[in-house]
């Protein structure tokens, strides 16, 4: 769907701001869930400097730092799309993103037991395969070392 | 400079779409007048639809990871809707484990023995995208929402299941490539765990998962 999806922004892209939004208030009218989602993405998306601007200056204020800052910009923007999907009791895209963006640095403030801000791992990392013949000389330089290190 | 200059310059700056990053303002005036220079900018921009001056830089971490995650919740879109991609995607951003979230899950319903397991291979379907969007419980989705701290009705309206299909917009005609789109076959299906005395939490757990909204 990625593709597809990359197709639709670039076919939304000529659209204004309230064009977009009376499209989605068509597909929430005619509950059409698949124009719903999508019309909902990209109103999350054209609100992420107000997402992004809302984050960085509350979470400044509650002592967060720029990762825990871009964390909440990612649970916000998800947030928004949710809310999107149903809600149609808001009169200004703006309003809706600032607000669920407050409600969010809250959320991934840090909290007691640091659950709440841990940096992400990348999905894959590069695992060193052993070479016969490579790097022996180095192990053995290491091991010797240690070994010395070891000795009283 | 003064708190009232220090607005103004932050408000002329967004209208004429070279806004800058708002630590740039706060630096502005003094440490006790920053909080209510945040409050004044919070209002402006809560109040001003979004602009194409706006549009965030692509190379920005943070546009770019909320732009990952908008995908990774919406491209696996099925019968559960997106909600196997938004809880996965939460999950990511809290640092939780599933673990952390069934372990929620067990205290809130006091599910007891075996049922534990039942449930953790249950919640485990509903992240791959394997259960019935319609066939969860409200008890279930508000008992989620409560853990990811989004309303109910959120999750409930997130777990509608999506036709597969393009939707109607037009797409310009671009070159494709010749892979497939949605080469990503099924995730093949695990059995539910044998348990030795299916008990009333067994059941519970069953029309959690599986008992439609009223269950």
């Amino acid at each position: 769907m990625k593709e597809s999806l990359y197709r639709i922004d670039a076919s939304l892209a000529t659209l204004d701001y309230s064009e977009v939004e009376a499209l989605w208030r068509e597909a929430v009218a005619s509950n059409d869930q698949k124009d719903l989602l999508v019309l909902a993405r990209q109103l999350a998306l054209r609100s992420l400097p107000v997402i992004e601007q809302t984050c960085r200056l509350c979470g400044r204020r509650v002592g967060l730092d720029e990762w825990a800052c871009v964390l909440a910009v990612e649970e916000a923007s998800i947030k928004l799309v949710l809310r999107l999907l149903h809600d149609v009791r808001w009169s200004s895209l703006g309003a809706i993103a600032a607000s669920v963006a407050r409600t969010a640095i809250q959320e991934v403030r840090p909290r007691g037991n640091g659950r709440a801000v841990v940096p992400l791992r990348p999905a894959r990392r590069l695992v060193p395969l052993p070479i016969p013949g490579f790097g022996q000389d180095q192990r053995k330089d290491t091991e010797e070392r240690q070994s010395k290190e070891e000795r009283p | 400079m003064n708190l009232e200059k220090a607005f103004l310059v932050a408000v002329d700056d967004l209208n004429a779409g070279r806004a800058k990053p708002v630590e740039r303002y706060l630096e502005l005036v003094s440490r006790s007048e920053q909080e209510e220079l945040a409050d004044l900018l919070a209002m402006v921009f809560a109040n001003r639809p979004p602009t194409k001056a706006d549009t965030p830089s692509l190379d920005s971490p943070s546009y770019k990871r909320a732009l990952a995650a908008l995908d990774e919740v919406i491209e696996n879109a099925g019968q559960t809707g997106i909600l196997p991609g938004t809880l996965v995607s939460l999950r990511r951003v809290r640092g939780l484990k599933s673990q952390h979230v069934t372990e929620a899950l067990v205290e809130r319903f006091k599910v007891g023995g075996q049922a534990r397991r039942l449930l953790e291979w249950f919640y485990h379907r509903l992240e791959a995208g394997q259960l019935a969007g319609g066939q969860l419980s409200r008890r279930l989705l508000t008992a989620l929402a409560e853990i990811f701290g989004v309303s109910p009705e959120d999750f409930v309206s997130a777990s509608e299941p999506i036709q597969s299909g393009p939707p109607r917009f037009p797409s310009p005609v671009m070159a494709r490539s010749t892979r497939r789109t949605s080469s990503a076959a099924p995730p093949a299906k695990s059995e539910a765990p044998t348990l030795e005395q299916p008990g009333p939490d067994a059941e519970l757990v069953r029309r959690l998962f599986q008992g439609g909204r009223d269950a």
